[in-house]
């Protein structure tokens, strides 16, 4: 019995014409071992097409939710970190120097008496080189970098805005400092509430007859005002 | 000790020794408050206070007031009926005598000023004199630079102020009163019918009410110059609008502002020269002196010395001053005015 072989592939992509489908069809309702191949063709398809459905990346997500809040600590991916030799990822000096947790010889260093130290933190293996496409990809966009302080600015902006347009309402409802109406003080009146407030004996001028003796002490004029 | 070790505590003690000799030789300023060394003479001061009210008497008094280079004295009738009133007259034409009621908000006045003598300058004993035949005991009100700017004759039986005498910086009187005629106890005669009666204004202002015309917009400084405390205060409606006095005072003189809404005729907003002759037709007192500033008139009297009238003057706001943050104040006033409807 000759069967199906390259076809049966044809035959569940669906590229086969009509008269071929039908060969292969009544082939199919023959032959056991088609059939099972075929059907087992079908599940592969179903899940190639369910592993062809996107999912969103944590670099998205992430983007997604700095745009409805503050960011929120340190960036996800720290700048590329110098040779081990230079401190590691912390920078220069941040990890002890070459040699000093264990010896070059290898196993574990000593004391003084000889005994074996235990070592309660072993430095962390050097993590693997994340490929250069990740690092790419994680890597912050220039307006990603600029939009949060956009953000503080904006409010910044609309402040001094307000501000300032409060103001100059202010300054223009402020108008003419001259308003009022004119007046004219009450010299006399005033200078009797002063004398008897004061507790002084000077008499106001009550009216032209008070004896008064006026001396001139310099030529100067009287002073009225000092502006 | 090391002689080594020596050298630098020696001239760390001579270093103390010269900033304590230079600090102790600064000579003290005029215008320091309180005036440093002992008040000898207020509890006199303070009696003298009390004694208007129980002491009747009656005299002549010459009362001198100098100033923008004039010197005026007037020759002044005084009765004074203890507990009752005291009486102005004229001496020479007749004319209207004044009687100011010896009420209590007068009263109260003299207790504020004495507290502000106490608090600005020294008062001490300088000896004895007599005034009018009568033992007089001398007080001297002193700077803090140890210049006098006050002399007073207090009766000493009566402790009755028989004499005062007001000095500028430089020594030269400001204002004095003395008896030239004084007749001390018994009935000095009756009050008379005719009299002006002086009172000061009904409306006295509380501390509230200095606060809530403060939050009106209206310019009421406390503290006006170093020795000027705001001590009392009074308000009149007139037709053209409030007018509030304001009595400032450093014990000795008091300078009285009112202030009132509005503006100088003649457009002579800020200048006082023209202002005031303007107002008073061109003789204005030296003592006096009229300004209008951003929506306030302001008349400043008293006799006191110049420059405590100009730092007074000082103390409350000119055209010098920035106009734009006293427009938008002003502008939210009426902003938050027409808000409120």
């Amino acid at each position: 019995m000759d069967h199906l072989g390259e076809r049966l592939s044809a035959l569940v992509d669906g590229e086969l014409g009509h008269a071929e489908r039908d060969r292969a069809l009544i082939h199919l309702a023959g032959c056991e071992n088609c059939r099972f191949e075929a059907e087992m063709l079908r599940q592969l398809k179903r899940r190639l097409h369910r592993l062809d459905t996107p999912e969103p990346s944590m670099d998205f997500l992430g983007r997604l939710s700095a745009l409805s809040g503050p960011p929120a600590g340190p960036p996800a991916d720290p700048p590329a970190a110098g040779p081990p030799a230079m401190g590691g990822p912390g920078g220069f000096g941040s990890l002890p120097p070459l040699g000093s947790s264990r010896p070059l010889g290898g196993g574990l260093p000593r004391t003084v008496d000889g005994t074996a130290l235990a070592v309660a933190d072993p430095a962390p293996a050097p993590e693997p080189a994340r490929p250069a496409r990740e690092r790419r990809t994680r890597r912050p966009r220039p307006l990603s970098v600029l939009r949060p302080r956009w953000e503080r600015t904006r409010f910044a902006v609309a402040g001094a805005s307000v501000v300032a347009v409060a103001l100059g309402t202010a300054f223009v409802a402020g108008g003419d400092p001259g308003e009022g109406p004119v007046v004219e003080p009450e010299l006399s009146d005033y200078a009797v509430e002063h004398a008897v407030t004061a507790r002084q004996a000077p008499v106001p001028d009550l009216d032209a007859g008070t004896s008064v003796v006026t001396t001139a002490l310099e030529d100067t004029p009287p002073a009225t005002g000092s502006r | 000790m090391p002689r080594r070790r020596l050298v630098p505590v020696v001239l760390v003690s001579l270093a103390l020794v010269v900033v304590v000799l230079l600090t102790s030789s600064h000579a003290a300023n005029a215008h320091e408050v309180p005036a440093p060394g002992e008040d000898d003479g207020m509890a006199l001061l303070r009696r003298a206070a009390r004694s208007m009210g129980d002491v009747s008497f009656s005299g002549v008094q010459r009362v001198t007031t100098a100033g923008g280079g004039t010197r005026t004295e007037r020759l002044v009738s005084v009765v004074h009926r203890a507990g009752e009133a005291t009486v102005y007259g004229e001496i020479g034409p007749p004319g209207a005598d004044l009687v100011v009621g010896q009420s209590t908000p007068l009263t109260k006045v003299d207790d504020l000023m004495l507290d502000e003598l106490a608090a600005n300058y020294r008062v001490t004993r300088a000896g004895g004199a007599v005034v009018c035949g009568r033992t007089a005991t001398v007080l001297e009100v002193l700077r803090a630079d140890g210049t006098a700017a006050a002399r007073v004759w207090l009766d000493q039986r009566t402790g009755l102020p028989l004499r005062k005498v007001v000095l500028d910086d430089s020594g030269a009187v400001v204002h004095a009163m003395e008896f030239v005629e004084v007749q001390i106890g018994g009935d000095p005669g009756p009050l008379p019918e005719d009299g002006v009666e002086a009172e000061p204004w009904d409306d006295e202002l509380s501390q509230g009410e200095l606060a809530a015309l403060r939050e009106d917009g209206w310019p009421l400084p406390g503290h006006v110059a170093w020795n000027l405390r705001l001590i009392r205060g009074w308000s009149r409606e007139d037709p053209e609008g409030r007018v509030v006095h304001l009595a400032y005072s450093d014990g000795l003189s008091v300078v009285s502002v009112f202030v009132q809404r509005g503006r100088l005729p003649g457009g002579a907003e800020g200048r006082a020269e023209a202002a005031a002759d303007v107002v008073a037709g061109g003789g204005a007192e030296g003592g006096q002196r009229v300004w209008d500033s951003h929506g306030f008139v302001y008349t400043a009297m008293g006799d006191a010395p110049a420059d405590l009238l100009a730092a007074a003057e000082r103390g409350f706001p000119t055209d010098d001053e920035p106009e734009f943050w006293s427009r938008v104040m002003r502008g939210f006033g009426r902003l938050t005015a027409a808000v409120q409807g």
